[in-house]
């Protein structure tokens, strides 16, 4: 169970993902988790680049539903 | 499993995640908010099943609630029953007005349990969850220093408290957002 506040912005999302992927998560680590969830690709380092800016609070400037599935990708691997 | 509190602090980019996210299956996402947030976003668009609503705590419950915060006869009688009465059944007032008498000294922790010493009966007890972060702004150590934050609750510019230091942060009321000194709170 993974539990985020809610509140302005996507902190929650990123609070989740924290959870789920755990201190200190890198471009690697997010990989391997979507390599152990069973998708393999270049979905998945489209997924890390819109998760580790997410993480690190930096500017998010990718379409918002294609930052979506990249989150729930990783969340859900 | 997810659990997200406070959903109606929530902005729109947020609700937005939770929507797309309630169009997956395979997920089970908790939201705890008050009631105002299906005023933004009704319950179907964020992909509720089941809504659940809490009614205000039953005045025992309270009274027990209480006692589990600052133990079995700590505060007199009638100001335990008065803080029942005035909470509402509100679990959040109850806290924050037990949290103000800490502030204020009226309620100490010392090592063999909590103490109060506020009197036989408050003269007066706030009616709101904001008054009771009002009363502690004002009764910041420091407040003529002068404003240090400027808060935005929701659209409305306000000020949110005078304080002294870092540790006199209060919480803006309307967004629960912590304001320190010399920060522009945004909410």
């Amino acid at each position: 169970m993974w539990t985020a506040r809610a509140g302005i912005g996507y902190g929650a999302v990123a609070q989740l993902l924290r959870a789920a992927l755990g201190p200190g998560a890198t471009g690697e680590l997010v990989l391997d988790r979507l390599a152990r969830g069973g998708t393999v690709g270049l979905r998945d380092e489209v997924a890390v680049r819109h998760v580790l800016p997410l993480l690190a609070e930096e500017p998010l400037t990718d379409p918002r539903a294609d930052l979506f599935s990249s989150w729930l990708t990783v969340l859900e691997a | 499993m997810w659990v997200l509190e406070d959903l109606h602090l929530a902005g729109g980019d947020l609700l937005a995640f939770v929507s797309h996210a309630a169009r997956g299956t395979g997920r089970l996402v908790l939201l705890t908010a008050r009631s105002e947030v299906l005023t933004r976003v009704p319950a179907a668009t964020l992909g509720a099943d089941e809504t659940l609503q809490l009614a205000p705590l039953e005045p025992d419950a309270t009274a027990t609630l209480v006692d589990a915060l600052v133990g079995v006869g700590t505060l007199p009688p009638a100001v335990r029953a008065a803080l029942v009465v005035s909470s509402g059944g509100n679990p959040l007032f109850l806290e924050e007005v037990l949290r103000s008498w800490t502030h204020s000294g009226a309620l100490r922790r010392e090592p063999q349990g909590w103490r109060y010493d506020g009197g036989a009966y408050p003269a007066t007890l706030p009616t709101t969850v904001q008054t009771v972060f009002q009363v502690r702004s004002t009764a910041c150590p420091g407040r003529s220093v002068g404003w240090c934050a400027w808060g935005r609750c929701r659209g409305r510019r306000s000020r949110p408290a005078r304080c002294p230091s870092w540790a006199c942060a209060i919480r803006c009321p309307r967004s629960a957002r912590s304001v320190g000194r010399g920060a522009r709170g945004t909410a």
